[in-house]
């Protein structure tokens, strides 16, 4: 499982993981496992959540030891 | 601003409707696919049960109105029908779900595959031995059908894990 920024990122935006998941064209269920590390999200999808936020992906996605990819 | 209390609570354990999952296997009626696939599916279970019932009180009832090739003819048509039908609904269902939705309906799917068969041998089995005066060989693949429930069973499961 990877660590990631995106309640930090959807908090910043002003996000409810609603809109986040309509922007995402995802379920709400998905978003909240994503944010609590349950479920890590697929490459196209890592890269539209970088694209929402307009992050590079390194940055909001990091390797279970805090390192970046 | 940072809105930590508004969708934190609520939603950090909110997860997909239970009665939607145990029910129909699916995460939510609501949808367009969701409830497509429930009407597809009553409708094939009806084709499919109402034959097998009349069948079943013709021979349980030692009847003669209807002949018994007549029967297995519309029930071994009915069978395969009813559930390409269901298949083939749930192939649109799948296709319109996101990826984490999936993943989980296949998991559900696989774990079904190991372990719905044996339950489904195994009921077969006690219905053969208590009603050996009835030809219930025709009826065995009704056991099948528990497939449904056990998905079901296996997809509220796994979707605990999120």
């Amino acid at each position: 499982m990877m660590k990631n920024e995106l309640r930090v990122l959807r908090a910043k935006h002003d996000l409810t993981q609603a809109e986040l998941a309509d922007k995402l064209g995802v379920s709400r269920q998905t978003v909240n496992a994503i944010e609590t590390g349950k479920y890590d999200p697929s490459l196209p999808l890592a890269f539209k959540i970088a694209g929402v936020f307009g992050e590079p992906i390194e940055k909001i996605f990091l390797l279970d030891d805090g390192s970046r990819p | 601003m940072i809105r930590t209390t508004r969708d934190s609570a609520p939603s950090e354990d909110s997860q997909w409707a239970k009665s939607a999952m145990l029910m129909w296997g699916v995460f939510s009626t609501r949808t367009p696919e969701g409830r497509q696939y429930v009407r597809t599916s009553c409708a094939a279970i009806t084709m499919l049960l109402v034959p097998s019932l009349l069948f079943f009180i013709h021979q349980y009832l030692h009847l003669h109105y209807v002949s018994k090739r007549v029967f297995t003819s519309i029930i071994a048509v009915a069978l395969p029908a009813a559930f390409s039908l269901i298949v083939w609904e749930f192939r649109k269902y799948l296709l319109s779900l996101d990826e984490l939705a999936q993943r989980l309906q296949i998991e559900a799917m696989a774990w079904t595959y190991l372990t719905g068969f044996v339950l489904a041998a195994v009921l077969c089995g006690i219905w053969l031995e208590s009603l050996p005066n009835v030809d219930a060989l025709w009826f065995c693949p009704i056991w099948f059908a528990l497939l449904e429930p056990v998905r079901a069973g296996w997809l509220y499961a796994l979707s605990r894990r999120y």
